[in-house]
């Protein structure tokens, strides 16, 4: 009897032992091990459309950072909001910010997934030298953009300290989990130039939606500008103006439209209304529907983009509700009645501004007026041209333009940081250009991971 | 050992007082009859007057006579072969004949005798561990919809917080204390035998609540649920047992003629308490007076919602509480019908329910039917069927943050119209409009199966083999109305489809050596669990029903429909235990299980979790003599060690992998991939190490038991989700990092204080206190585990401290808040460096405590639950009497600072968050919002009658009871705010483990009176 139970215990173990492990093994679906996952060329492309992919979120250029950069600067109507946007409006954000949050995993996830790229690029057996060469030059222009852009929004300016040995922001350049403290932002800057250079040397002129040579010469102007290293800027400018397939579009609304423009030099593209990569820009300000936007536009700047009632962009870019009551209220129409639209990241406009307002400060009067005629004579088709401004005079008009010409689109508060590192006495909604506060608290998620990073100091 | 000594002694000066009642003479008669369960004469049984020698059988009556006995107090022992022994004191007076009636029980069948343990029954007197049982009369002593909500009160160190006073909503248990931190702290549930499938998180918070994976299960086919506390109960689970083990046994039938059984109640629901705000007058004067404190002049061009004064003064008062709330009526029917023969036994149920909450909109209305089979094929082999079919239907209204009340009770301010479309509120954010317009149903189908084969090839040997399938299917869907979405009507569902198998095979055999001396008992076995969820969702336009009903749009181009990758994960395990028991008195136990799971890392695939126990039954050694069992009848001592795990965790959390490319996503008209996760290959359980020692006693032959129990539970490897700097393109990395602690003694005690033919009365009470204690969680940071509210864990305190700014007073000068920074100095600046641990959200000590009166045909019961020491942390206070912004203003906040030299509770009004040194309105968090959750609650009183039906009759209605019963009556509480005991909605385990007590516009849970029927055929 022993025996039979001795006997029926083993057959038990055995037949729940034996095919264990392979009962163990389910894998999740629909993903890949990450070691078999980069294998052939085409996943290395495949990897590369996704940087752009998480470029385009939401919580990226898909509309968050503009949002928040628009937040900060002067453009936006205080009244009614509240929370996170409050905070930003105000300059006194602190690290519970779940927008923050947002706006700083979202680059950095783009940055992670260029690094991958970079590290695997030479790994992978059967990509062409030409791949290999354009593949990294594309990863590096994204991570450049990402850089940047994380750099202008969580650190003080370019110039903030003469030397920029202020804080900047993690530089990340391999896809590694190591901690890491803020760069300075001189280091941070000689990190995205050198990126940018790389990729306006190999990039090609056209490909097909990606970056092109031209994207990042366009990238690497604003950097210059910037930097106020007005010579640069205003070469590297020249030479997209001059040598890019480029022209602005005789249609003010062309840069938002469904049909695309030949003004836009890089945009995130949109193949439809469920694959529409500016859907967050559009979200704040929208104003066609049945809701109210979450945004408004400030008054100071609805009445300036009025005066001049020829002015297209005032005629259409507006939409002004219960009119001439004290609780009238400015959206903007810039983002109506499209469904999807190309996100432009920078455009022609923006860059022939640049080379306007660095020719200008380079002493080149005549030519910073031509420029600036440039995008007034698109705007306003019944104006005359300007002419015998002095150079104080131009380079303010200049600015006043480029704030016009460029409203919704984030680089407002960076256009004010650069003045006041010029010397100018800027206060943006109540504070200086230089406060505390300027730089957006670094969210307590990259606190949490790192205790010992240095968060920014607040208040204005 | 000194306990043991102080114990005896104790007993040793009980047993000396009682001694000095004895008188001795030898002219007593003691007579009398001898009755089993049901009141039948029983013949033949023995009967003893311990120490006397003298007794007799019972004769054809079951009446038995013995003369010739001392007079003064003796003990009558009767004795019937299958029964229980009845030990009784009896006071015989000289020369005259006494009455004496017993009623006997049978052995092994009395509800308290025997508990189900994992793969088994035991006798409660061989357990070694601390298991809390709860019958079917208390399951069903409370009007839950849920079985969850019914074990509240109910077992000592169970900590059960009921969830909202939303219909369907689910409550939170706790075993022993909280042992994790990211993975779920929730027990694991075990119905008939199977591992259910029990996530809460199944539907997210969607509608601010999580799903009750509970809730469909009928409460009254339930014949007991019994919990496993300790490693020596939980470790048979294996990976699963550390946070408790919950077993769940359903009715089956039973030898004896044909029982049906009928009940029906009625009864209707309010909130325990309403909230108060201020009206539409006194909000506009105060929203005036804080933007004048702000420095303003004139009048401000806007109120919230885009109103003018004038017009807002002009809409008069709508009070949003009374438009979203009603009378919930409640109704639930049951049948059921239990028979059995020689060789086939039923237990067969079918239930109604409508469970309609006070919530306009919210109701969970329920059809179960069980049929449960047990077949002797011959007579060594038994088939057994359970299978369960239950449709639950949820019509939801949005909770807290997403609608109905929680709008009613925040942003839905006293001048909005009820129907004003022409204002801001006339879309979203309006919950009239929302249940209106929104039609949201979350539809269940859940079906628990089991069959088993019971073989008895020889007389000690019984092997069982089981096979299970648990089906849970489940529709959260919604209908929008073209008038909500401003477009075409759009029907929205999420599917989700778990099924669950599991079969185990284990044998026992049981051998007795040396007649009577050594029972040895041997069980062992395997198992192997597979679980696969499959999800979806569909979204269309332009449709006229709920898409779960017609799948209409299916082969629409415009349809949005989104499977989700299928989500899996299998354990198997094989365990064995040995019992064996030594004259009957001394007991050891030992039991192993190893666990495989594909949720472990490749470094660590199979856990090993074993258990010892040992018990002593003092009270049956030689020196525990007859006369001292007169007072202390049984006595036991345990003491057990054991190790658990805890596997709750995400099915795929050990894999780096990337995205497949059929993820569907393109860019630019291409494919993308992407990374997902960072592999983690040592990915394993959380191990919990459990000591606990404790003892069983009975008083005057049980008339008063008690069990106490205390533990050291050391939980290590607990997983944290540790956070890695987001610029690593990761956030978290789940990781076996963390150490817990929780310790805790535990009391139990249930006393007939009076019984007699005509009245009695039976209290319970249980109470614990647990300390729980956060021992290592690396090097993250608190803010890095957080929960809502600004709960936290932190090093050395317990899992979940109240992290906040501390709140000293309102400065009488000028009005502002005055906070202490974290060396205690008075500030007007909030800032998170100023935050400091200011309380904890776990209880001191926690229970219930029932009292049962029975008073010739009428019953009394009164069950009152308890709570003392945590804190509850009211998270909406802030911004009800925080910056003025756009919320209600609870009518409190009129005792603010108004002028210099004011006392005031609140400070100056104002509309910007500077004035209170804030960056943000929400950030408001400091210690004026944190309060004291003790409470007492009545939880339930009932009153009942039966009706009387004279037994010598034939009756076709064999028992009717009816009663009238009230829930959450009486509630005693220093919390100001709606209810102190909450759980609000979380968006993953960590919340649910940190922050139970966090009310955040949270419905208060129910006062229900209700009326009701049982009646047996």
């Amino acid at each position: 009897m022993k025996k039979q139970l001795i006997y029926l215990f083993a057959l038990l173990l055995v037949v729940t032992s034996t095919s264990c492990e392979k009962f163990l093994e389910i894998e999740p679906e629909g993903e890949i091990p990450a070691s078999e996952a980069l294998q052939t060329p085409e996943d290395l492309q495949l990897l590369l459309n996704s940087c752009y992919d998480a470029l385009r979120s939401d919580n990226f250029y898909g509309g968050k950072y503009m949002v928040l950069s628009e937040l900060m600067s002067d453009n936006l109507d205080g009244r009614l909001l509240q929370g996170n946007y409050l905070s930003y409006f105000q300059h006194n954000t602190t690290i519970f910010n779940q927008d923050t949050r947002d706006v700083w995993a979202e680059p950095y996830r783009v940055i992670y997934r260029c690094n991958v790229l970079l590290d695997n690029i030479n790994i992978v057996p059967g990509v062409s030298q030409g791949d290999i060469d354009r593949i990294t030059a594309e990863a590096k222009f994204i991570r450049a953009l990402a850089h940047f852009d994380i750099v202008r929004m969580f650190a003080q300016p370019y110039g903030f300290t003469s030397d920029n040995s202020h804080l900047g922001i993690p530089l990340r350049l391999s896809a590694t989990q190591e901690q890491l403290n803020r760069s300075t932002v001189a280091e941070v800057y000689d990190a995205v130039i050198t990126d940018l250079e790389e990729a306006a040397a190999v990039l090609p002129a056209e490909n097909n939606n990606y970056a092109t040579s031209w994207a990042a010469k366009a990238i690497l102007a604003r950097v210059y500008f910037q930097q106020g290293n007005h010579a640069s800027a205003r070469d590297m400018a020249n030479d997209i103006i001059e040598n890019g397939p480029f022209a602005l579009d005789s249609d003010v609304m062309a840069r938002y439209s469904q049909a695309g423009t030949n003004e836009n030099i890089f945009v995130l593209v949109s193949t439809g209304s469920l694959n529409h990569s500016g859907s967050g820009l559009q979200g704040n300000y929208r104003s066609d529907g049945g809701q109210p936007p979450g945004l408004r536009i400030a008054e100071n700047l609805y009445n300036i983009a009025t005066v001049d009632t020829a002015d297209l962009r005032g005629q259409n870019w507006y939409i002004v509700q219960d009119a001439g009551q004290p609780n009238q209220l400015v959206f903007s129409a810039r983002f109506n009645n499209v469904d999807f639209f190309n996100q432009p990241i920078i455009h022609l406009a923006e860059v022939i501004l640049i080379r306007a307002e660095s020719r200008a400060l380079t002493g080149d009067v005549q030519g910073g007026t031509d420029d600036l005629n440039m995008i007034r004579s698109r705007a306003i088709p019944t104006a005359a041209p300007l002419g015998g401004l002095s150079q104080a005079v131009l380079v303010q008009a200049i600015r006043d333009e480029r704030r016009l010409e460029m409203v919704c689109e984030g680089n407002r508060i960076q256009d004010l940081k650069r003045q006041g590192v010029l010397g100018e006495s800027i206060i943006i909604n109540g504070n200086p250009w230089n406060c505390n506060g300027m730089a957006v608290q670094l969210p307590d998620d990259e606190f949490s991971g790192n205790p010992d990073i240095q968060l920014n100091p607040e208040g204005c | 050992m000194r306990i043991q000594k102080r114990v005896f002694n104790a007993l040793v000066l009980v047993l000396l007082l009682f001694a000095g009642n004895l008188v001795f003479g030898q002219n007593a008669t003691l007579e009398g009859k001898v009755l089993d369960e049901d009141g039948e004469a029983m013949v033949g049984a023995t009967v003893l007057v311990d120490g006397t020698g003298k007794g007799m059988y019972t004769d054809a009556d079951g009446k038995f006579k013995i003369s010739g006995l001392p007079a003064g107090e003796q003990v009558v022992v009767v004795r019937y072969v299958g029964y229980n022994d009845s030990r009784e004191v009896v006071e015989l007076s000289d020369g005259e004949s006494n009455n004496y009636k017993v009623k006997m029980r049978l052995e092994g069948k009395s509800l308290d005798d025997v508990v189900i343990v994992g793969y088994g029954v035991e006798r409660k007197r061989d357990m070694t561990g601390s298991i809390s049982k709860i019958g079917t009369k208390e399951i069903n002593e409370i009007p839950a919809s849920s079985v969850d909500a019914a074990l509240q009160g109910r077992a000592a160190g169970v900590q059960v917080i009921q969830g909202s006073g939303a219909a369907g909503s689910g409550a939170l248990i706790r075993v022993r204390g909280v042992g994790s931190i990211s993975a779920g702290g929730d027990p694991l549930y075990v119905v008939d035998g199977i591992p259910i499938t029990q996530d809460p998180f199944i539907n997210g918070d969607r509608g601010g609540q999580n799903n009750n994976p509970l809730a469909a299960i009928n409460p009254q086919d339930i014949e007991s649920i019994e919990i496993l506390k300790d490693a020596a109960a939980a470790a048979i689970y294996g990976s699963r047992g550390a946070n408790g083990v919950v077993l769940i046994t359903t009715k089956r039938g039973r030898r004896g003629r044909p029982q049906v059984d009928f009940s029906a109640r009625v009864g209707g629901s309010r909130p325990t308490r309403l909230p108060e705000f201020v009206n539409t007058e006194e909000w506009v004067q105060l929203y005036l007076e804080a933007w004048e404190n702000d420095g303003n002049v004139g009048t401000p061009d806007f109120l919230p919602g885009g109103y003018t004064i004038d017009s807002a003064l002009a809409q008069g008062n709508t009070d949003w509480y009374d438009a979203t709330t009603q009378m919930g009526i409640k109704q639930e029917y049951s049948v059921s019908l239990r028979q059995g023969g020689k060789k086939l036994q039923t237990f067969a149920s079918l239930s109604a329910m409508d469970n309609e909450s006070y919530i306009i909109g919210n109701s969970y209305r329920r059809y179960t039917g069980r049929l449960n089979l047990d077949y002797n094929i011959l007579k060594n082999l038994k088939a057994s069927a359970s299978s369960s079919l239950a449709f639950g239907r949820n019509n939801r209204a949005s909770q807290a943050w997403a609608g109905s009340i929680g709008t009613a009770m925040s942003t839905a301010l006293p001048y909005y119209g009820l129907e004003d479309p022409n204002t801001n509120f006339g879309g979203p954010g309006n919950p009239v409009t929302q249940r209106t317009f929104v039609d949201w149903r979350s539809v269940e189908t859940r079906s628990i199966n089991t069959v088993q084969l019971q073989y008895q090839p020889l007389k000690n040997l019984t092997i069982n083999a089981n096979g299970s399938y648990d089906f849970m299917d489940l529709n959260d869907s919604f209908l929008e109305d073209s008038v909500w979405t401003n477009f075409l009507t759009i029907g929205k569902n999420w599917m989700t489809r778990v099924q669950n198998w599991n079969t185990n095979a284990f044998a026992r055999y049981d051998f007795t050596m040396l007649p009577e001396r050594h029972n040895l008992s041997f069980m062992a076995g395997g198992e192997a669990q597979m679980s696969e969820t499959q999800s979806s969702y569909m979204e269309v336009s332009d449709v006229t029903s709920h898409l779960y009903l017609d799948w209409e749009g299916t082969d629409r181009s415009d349809t949005i429909n989104t499977t989700n990758p299928r989500d899996a994960f299998s354990f198997i395990s094989t365990f064995g235990r040995v019992n064996y028991v030594l004259d009957d008195k001394y007991v050891f136990k030992a039991s192993v299980r190893v666990d495989g799971s594909s949720k472990f890392g490749r470094n660590n695939r199979y856990g090993v979790f074993p258990a010892v126990g040992t018990g002593w039954i003092m009270s049956e050694e030689n020196f525990w003599s007859e006369r001292m069992k007169t007072v202390v009848n049984y006595f036991k001592l345990k003491a057990s060690f054991g190790v658990t795990g805890n596997a709750d965790i995400g099915s795929f959390q050990r894999f780096g992998t990337f995205s497949g490319r059929d993820n569907n996503i393109q860019y630019n008209n291409d494919s993308i991939i992407f990374p997902i996760r960072l592999e983690n290959p040592d990915l394993s359980w959380e191990t919990t190490t459990t000591i606990d020692a404790g003892f069983e006693v009975g008083f005057l032959n049980d008339r008063i038991t008690a069990e106490f129990a205390v533990y050291n539970k050391e939980s290590r490897d607990v997983l944290l989700d540790t956070r890695v700097q987001t610029s690593t393109g990761f956030a978290t990395f789940l990781q076996n990092v963390g150490q817990v602690r929780n310790r805790g003694i535990e009391l139990g005690i249930t006393s007939n204080n009076i019984t007699t033919s005509k009245f009695s009365w039976r209290t319970t009470l249980n109470i614990a206190h647990n300390s729980n204690k956060v021992i290592d969680v690396g090097t993250t940071p608190p803010d890095a585990l957080a929960g809502s509210g600004d709960t936290r864990v932190v090093e050395g305190e317990p899992v979940g401290v109240n992290f906040l700014v501390r709140f000293s007073h309102i400065d009488p000068v000028n009005g502002r808040p005055v906070y202490l920074d974290a060396d205690g100095n008075e500030t007007f600046d909030w800032s998170t460096d100023h935050r400091v641990i200011a309380g904890n959200v776990q209880p001191l000590f926690q229970g219930g405590l029932r009292n049962e009166f029975e008073f010739n045909n009428f019953d009394v019961v009164m069950f009152w639950t308890f709570s003392y020491g945590g804190k509850i942390y009211d998270d909406a206070a802030k911004r009800y009497n925080g910056v003025v912004v756009d919320w209600n203003m609870r009518r409190d906040m009129i005792d603010r600072w108004t002028q210099p030299g004011d006392e005031a509770a609140y400070p100056i009004l104002t509309l910007d968050p500077a004035t209170y040194g804030l960056d943000n309105f929400w950030n408001y968090n400091t210690t004026q919002w944190l309060y004291d959750a003790s409470y007492a609650r009545l939880k339930t009183m009932s009153i009942g009658y039966t009706v009387p039906f004279n037994p010598e009759k034939k009756n076709f209605v064999q028992r009717m009871r009816v009663y009238a019963m009230g829930t959450n009556l009486l509630t005693f509480t220093n919390y100001p705010g709606l209810d102190p005991e909450v759980v609000r909605d979380h968006n993953g385990p960590q919340g649910r483990n940190i922050s139970p007590n966090v009310s955040y516009l949270t419905a208060p849970q129910e006062r229900i009176v209700s009326l009701g029927v049982d009646v047996s055929f």
